[in-house]
């Protein structure tokens, strides 16, 4: 799992930019907004997400990562649910610590735009 | 590696800090080139001013709005021009520049007088245009001089204009990013919401942070028709002032450009709910992925895929004519910001180049994170590089073609290497299929054409040598 867990890590990391939104909030609600419905898409094929606008970015956003490591990262169609749910979770909590809790950006914590 | 200090630097040492170089196995949590940050006396820096960052990025690309410059002249020719942005009314915005021209007189006895005769004068001339930008430069800034106050007088006197003004002086900032920043706030807190659209479709969008270099824009605004999307407002290529005011009825941003806009669209989504969409759109692969993620997000995905099938069947069999001979070329981009994180998979994946160095004039940390997450090991990373840095940069990884503007262009011509306009382009537009067909053309003829090899050429000596037999 550590490994699969590196490879999607980097792999998100290399390819969208919903990570590295302008300020510390931004960047976590788009990390659990976006991957949880990605988990949830991985899963069961579905999403609960609503119809806000903020729910479609979500979904949006969520529909092309699955769709991206489905086509390039073969290891995740051998996961059951557990292993997808354990695989998304350790990715967030990586992503977190990468783009927020631990960044030497220092415009993450200014209090406006 | 740590971050680094170059050769040339060593007498500033304090640019170790805004120099970086990939190693295997770092993260962004550990090295991040400090940017945004005032520039280190010594160093001969490539950067504009904050005002330049409002005038010549955004507001100057309108098409249907006066862009009156309250300073000396040169404040007016310096940022007009030099990016080329057309419009479908007849290039507008391109043919005319306008000043209020100060002179020592106006500094020591105030400038507002000249300023206000200059608006009534400029509405007079072009009798259909009814909307105005005016901005502060440092002159008139330091001698205090309130435009919003003559702003409002000229509204009220004429009655039928609108009139939006920036103060940002050029050393309100270290930079050209200043500038974005003033002009976006304002731009939401004085104007957005003052109209109201006609909603034509179900889709609406803003698309922001895309300047129509060189017709951009009319490629994007092309797919989002064929799509059945309504642009509210594009910030701010070949758009209108009013539509600029009407962003708060779009359903989404869909944004390109981070740096310079992306305070609107967070803005946007803070006071209107309108979620921010960040795509890119240079680059053949990742222009078919902003444009699924837009089909996604209002759930006309057919739609989307038959339009980048009809794209690919145009254009793909020229990409990877391309690819095959630019393949392992390498390559340098020295531009503002967002192009470097833009630009380094797209020319990797697309066209198998290897993108080896990457500068940038303005960028803040956010588009470092992005840039060195995308970047491969070994890539050099600076900020606000100087021109012996670049010399540093050239011996270190002999790049084929340099990405860069004008000025440092000259600099790139002079060692004989070939550069592409990363600015206002060669031959655009740049953005979608099409244009990124035309960025590997750019690039193919700047690495094949023959011209900086005649010109490292020493046909004096050649000559003598003929003349004298030993040739």
């Amino acid at each position: 799992m550590e490994s699969n867990v590196n490879e999607l890590y980097k792999y998100i990391q290399q390819k969208y930019l919903w990570q590295f939104y302008s300020r510390n909030w931004d960047r976590e609600n788009n990390i659990n907004g976006i991957l949880d419905a990605a988990k949830e898409l991985l899963m069961t094929g579905k999403c609960s997400l609503g119809d806000s606008l903020t729910d479609r970015h979500y979904y949006s956003e969520a529909k092309i990562v699955v769709s991206d490591i489905k086509r390039d990262l073969k290891f995740v169609e051998g996961l059951n649910e557990k292993g997808i749910a354990e695989l998304i979770d350790r990715v967030k909590a990586k992503l977190i610590d990468v783009t927020v809790t631990n960044s030497l950006n220092g415009e993450l914590n200014v209090g406006y735009y | 590696m740590p971050l680094t200090l170059f050769k040339s630097d060593e007498l500033i040492p304090e640019r170790k800090k805004h120099v970086y170089i990939k190693a295997p196995g770092e993260d962004i949590t550990e090295f991040l080139p400090l940017s945004n940050e005032e520039t280190i006396p010594g160093t001969l820096s490539e950067r504009g001013c904050a005002f330049c960052g409002a005038k010549l990025v955004i507001g100057g690309v309108l098409k249907d709005t006066i862009q009156m410059i309250h300073g000396p002249i040169g404040c007016a020719y310096d940022t007009w021009h030099t990016k080329r942005y057309p419009s479908d009314n007849d290039n507008f915005q391109l043919k005319y520049v306008w000043s209020t021209n100060m002179k020592e007189s106006n500094v020591v006895f105030g400038g507002e007088k000249q300023l206000k005769a200059s608006m009534i004068e400029a509405f007079k001339e072009m009798p259909d245009i009814k909307r105005m930008f005016v901005y502060t430069t440092c002159a008139t800034a330091l001698i205090g001089d309130d435009p919003k106050a003559v702003a409002k007088q000229v509204e009220k006197e004429l009655g039928d204009v609108d009139i939006f003004v920036v103060e940002c002086p050029g050393f309100a900032g270290v930079s050209q990013s200043k500038g974005h920043h003033v002009l976006n706030i304002g731009w939401i807190n004085e104007k957005v919401g003052t109209v109201e659209p006609e909603i034509t479709s179900e889709y609406t969008v803003n698309l922001i942070g895309d300047y129509n270099i060189q017709g951009d824009a009319y490629v994007l605004h092309c797919y989002m028709e064929k799509l059945g999307i309504q642009i509210v407002a594009d910030f701010t290529g070949n758009a209108t002032y009013d539509e600029c005011r009407s962003m708060h009825r779009a359903q989404v941003s869909v944004v390109n450009c981070a740096r310079s806009a992306g305070y609107l669209a967070n803005e946007l989504n803070k006071r209107y709910g309108i979620p921010r969409l960040d795509v890119d759109t240079w680059g053949f692969s990742y222009t078919a992925e902003a444009l699924r993620k837009v089909g996604v997000f209002f759930g006309i995905e057919d739609r989307v895929e038959a339009l980048i099938e009809e794209e690919m069947e145009k254009y793909k069999a020229k990409m990877d004519w391309y690819k095959e001979r630019l393949s392992g070329k390498k390559v340098a981009i020295w531009t503002g910001g967002p192009r470097l994180w833009h630009w380094t998979k797209a020319l990797e994946d697309d066209l198998g180049m290897t993108v080896v160095a990457m500068s940038s004039k303005f960028g803040h940390q956010e588009d470092f994170e992005k840039v060195i997450s995308r970047g491969h090991e070994g890539a050099i990373y600076i900020d606000d590089a100087n021109e012996l840095e670049f010399f540093d940069v050239l011996e270190m990884v002999h790049p084929d073609v340099v990405f860069t503007g004008p000025r440092v262009g000259e600099l790139i011509k002079k060692v004989h290497l070939p550069y592409v306009n990363g600015h206002a382009y060669h031959n655009g537009p740049y953005m979608g299929f099409e244009g990124a067909v035309n960025m590997a053309r750019d690039i193919y003829n700047a690495v094949n054409s023959p011209m900086m090899k005649l010109a490292a050429d020493d046909i004096v000596a050649q000559s003598k040598a003929i003349i004298s037999g030993s040739f």
